[in-house]
């Protein structure tokens, strides 16, 4: 579950990127984030995923306080967490498979769990035949796809996605959202920031509107 | 590239893989309360923890294999930088075997105290020779001393007219040459000019005096020049290494992203610190072995021309390790240095 509570972030330089945001999503959700760009949607998945920390309110993940988490807890909240960038930022010094299988050697799984569970992910992004690969042999959808795949591998609770079209085409971008809608009907809460609004209304999931920061309902 | 038929294989394989489940990842591992299983948890992280730094370990050495140029120029540079004092050193320890005999033998003179009654030094004298490293020790009174110096000196009529006598008595002691080394000698000069009644101890031949001289200089300069170079080794790593942060910020980000710890992200360029460190020590030895061999002969020679003894050792198993623990602590420190002020929070 997420729940923000009057959050803001000022940005330092006096910018309001998030102006006095509430609302909640509950544990299975599916939830679109839209809005023009500059609208704030980056930024209020960066408070989640705690690369940024909002200027006032509170925001509360599956029952954390994230404020009072501790500096040690941290690594182990974003293990829960999965995050899909804007830009992909995988890892061109190894293979894709070595990419999807990071975030299970952060949390030291037995090799044979992680065989287990990248072979696995790369399948359900149709990427299995290329997982030797250096993820720079793949086009711009692969490494989409390839990102995905290390978000999905650590079977997290809560999915946040940004942009996660922006370089595919349209029916690439119907499939991985068919790939977040089945996660999502696993339990995962899925939060996926976008510019495409067509998409946004053919999957009929409910949506939160971002407007220079602020919440339109 | 086929991405096509890839692309079905996938897809074919999509349908029936369905392994996902969307389960906190803190209830995978949870496992009933009981003690087995409290140990079989410790087991489990504690071969974990092995298995971490093991990749780590093999993959941080493969970085640096896959660059092997700036790998090999950095080794060589901390390899020179520990060459240089560690070849000095190992001069100064064989000085410290050389043989204490040349073809001058150094006897050690020994004045005493001027007012120090005749039988009493007398016997100050006798009781030196006890000493296993003393072959022998001839007492040579106050008196004695005056009238060999009154022969010698010319200044006979001047010393007539003297109330008293001037000149102390003293010890000629002849030291046990074959079995002192040079530093053996010098030790004992030094203590038995301790004793009280001992006004002065001197060695009567001037250049092996000297010699002590230059020899202390010569260790104070080595232990400055070491001190100084490891500095350059630290600050040398410590540079390479911030460089590599820098490089990886990427790699770092990410890892933090996905809930790596800042130990886990820091631990790759600690384990760099290492074979940097290791590597340069490694490399220092060898340039050691062929000093040694090189200077070896010339310096035989020479100290066979003042006919002493002297048997040059080679850098032995202590200083071997030595040299390479202090290799792994200044990588690991220099490391240190430059993860400590990265934030992989
Ligand atoms: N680090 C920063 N420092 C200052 N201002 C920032 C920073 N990051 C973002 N902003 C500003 O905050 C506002 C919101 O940015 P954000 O990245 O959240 O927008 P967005 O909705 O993700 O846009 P887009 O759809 O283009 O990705 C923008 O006006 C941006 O200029
Ligand atoms: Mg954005």
């Amino acid at each position: 579950m997420i729940r923000f509570n009057r959050v803001s972030k000022r940005y330092q330089n006096g910018h309001d990127a998030l102006d006095n945001i509430s609302f909640s999503v509950e544990q299975g959700q599916m939830v679109f984030l839209t809005g023009h760009s500059g609208a704030g949607k980056s930024t209020l998945l960066r408070l989640i995923s705690l690369l940024d920390r909002p200027s006032s309110g509170t925001i509360e993940i599956n029952g954390v306080e994230l404020l009072q988490l501790s500096g040690r807890k941290i690594p182990l909240y974003r293990r829960g967490l999965g995050v899909v960038f804007q830009e992909h930022r995988l890892l061109f010094d190894r293979s894709v498979y070595e990419n999807v299988a990071l975030p299970l050697r952060v949390a030291s799984y037995s090799p044979l769990e992680i065989r287990r569970r990248v072979q696995a992910a790369l399948d359900r992004v149709a990427l299995l035949s290329k997982e030797s690969l250096n993820p720079q042999e793949l086009s711009g959808g692969e490494q989409q796809r390839v990102g995905i795949a290390r978000v999905i591998v650590n079977t997290p609770t809560i999915l946040l996605a940004d942009e996660p079209t922006g370089n595919l085409d349209p029916k690439l971008s119907e499939e991985v959202m068919g790939l977040f809608q089945q996660f999502n009907q696993f339990g995962t809460t899925v939060l996926v920031a976008t510019h495409d609004l067509a998409l946004v209304e053919k999957m009929g999931n409910p949506n939160l509107e971002l407007e220079h920061g602020r919440l339109l309902v | 590239m086929k991405p096509n038929k890839a692309n079905k294989r996938g897809a074919s394989r999509r349908t029936k893989g369905a392994t996902f489940r969307a389960v906190p990842i803190g209830k995978q591992t949870e496992q009933s309360g009981t003690i087995s299983s409290w140990i079989a948890g410790v087991r489990q992280s504690v071969s974990a923890y092995f298995r971490t730094h093991k990749e780590v370990a093999s993959q941080s050495f493969k970085r640096l294999y896959d660059a092997p140029l700036p790998t090999v120029m950095t080794w060589l540079v901390i390899g020179v930088s520990l060459a240089l004092p560690a070849i000095l050193l190992s001069l100064l320890v064989n000085a410290q075997t050389l043989g204490s005999g040349f073809d001058q033998q150094a006897n050690i003179h020994l004045y005493l105290q001027v007012d120090m009654p005749e039988a009493e030094a007398q016997q100050f004298a006798q009781q030196r020779c006890e000493d296993v490293r003393i072959a022998s020790c001839q007492f040579i009174s106050a008196s004695e001393a005056l009238t060999e110096f009154s022969g010698w000196s010319g200044f006979a009529d001047v010393l007539i007219q003297l109330d008293s006598n001037p000149l102390p008595a003293w010890v000629n002691i002849t030291p046990k040459h074959a079995q002192l080394t040079l530093t053996e000698l010098q030790q004992l000069v030094v203590e038995l000019e301790q004793f009280e009644v001992v006004d002065q101890a001197q060695l009567d031949i001037l250049w092996v005096q000297r010699l002590f001289s230059v020899i202390d200089l010569f260790q104070r300069l080595v232990w400055a020049l070491a001190v100084l170079l490891a500095l350059a080794v630290l600050l040398v790593i410590g540079n390479t290494i911030r460089m590599d942060v820098e490089n990886r910020s990427d790699e770092i980000s990410v890892v933090k992203l996905v809930g790596g710890t800042a130990a886990f992200a820091r631990r790759p360029f600690l384990y760099s610190g290492f074979y940097y460190g290791f590597g340069g020590a490694l490399t220092a030895l060898v340039m050691v072995e062929f000093a040694v061999l090189w200077i070896r002969q010339p310096i035989d020679r020479l100290i066979e021309l003042y006919g002493s003894h002297f048997e040059f050792v080679a850098p032995d198993l202590a200083f071997i390790f030595g040299l390479l623990s202090l290799g792994v602590l200044l990588g690991l420190a220099g490391a240190w240095m430059s993860v400590r002020k990265y934030s992989f929070d």
